[in-house]
């Protein structure tokens, strides 16, 4: 499926009903590291253009994995439920 | 609409700054924690400081500015990253605010607090400053 180039935090309640607890939500996997790191693959960047259109089609195979779909948190190796075929592109569910 | 956001972006390398709003370093790594229930990965603490940053960098220069660090700190915690609890942690928007002041995170800042103490202070007109 990919790397994981980031990891999707939320902040909820936890176990104890603290509110300020900040889970793992989900991963950000595969698109290049690059893609990730300067902010193309969830919109944090648009330019510069060259570096734009160098990022492109990484950020578009960069894919969100909810983390209920993973059964197991390994240190080397994450294991999911399916193949990921049908993982949602990160572009489209994270907030230009 | 999403109700999560980027670690990288909104938590990694973000000023860390107090409840009074003084800066208190940078967060250069994260601790996270399998809970016993099976669920995904909690945030238990925030990581400052230079022996931090050198693990997460690796590398030949990671290593040697974490060895340095990691020496340079005294007491129970000598060998450990500076460890901020993550439920000091207010807001994060912009800043990696703290829900306590500096002065009740005796582990973090040791540097700045050093030189404070051992160089600053002795300047002339040193305590013009701190009033």
């Amino acid at each position: 499926m990919g790397r994981v180039h980031d990891l999707r935090i939320t902040r909820r309640p936890d176990q104890d009903g603290r509110p300020r607890g900040l889970f793992v939500a989900g991963l950000a996997v595969g698109g290049g590291r690059l893609a990730h790191a300067w902010g193309f693959a969830e919109r944090r960047a648009t330019g510069p253009w060259l570096l734009r259109m160098m990022t492109a089609r990484a950020a578009r195979a960069a894919r969100y994995l909810p983390a209920d779909r993973i059964v197991g948190w390994g240190p080397e190796v994450i294991r999911v439920r399916s193949d990921g075929a049908d993982l949602p592109r990160l572009l489209d569910v994270v907030e230009p | 609409m999403t109700d999560h956001e980027s670690l990288r972006f909104t938590l990694l390398d973000q000023q860390l700054v107090d409840a009074d709003d003084r800066p208190v370093g940078r967060v250069d790594d994260v601790l996270l924690e399998l809970p016993d229930d099976g669920g995904p990965p909690k945030v238990v603490a925030v990581l400052t400081g230079a022996q931090a940053l050198g693990e997460r960098m690796g590398g030949l220069t990671g290593d040697v500015m974490a060895s340095v660090a990691s020496r340079m700190r005294s007491g129970e915690h000598r060998g450990e990253p500076v460890a901020i609890p993550a439920s000091l942690i207010g807001d994060h928007a912009d800043l990696v605010k703290l829900t306590v002041a500096l002065d009740d995170l005796p582990q973090a800042a040791g540097l700045e607090r050093w030189l404070a103490h051992h160089l600053v202070e002795g300047l002339p007109g040193a305590g013009d400053a701190r009033d």
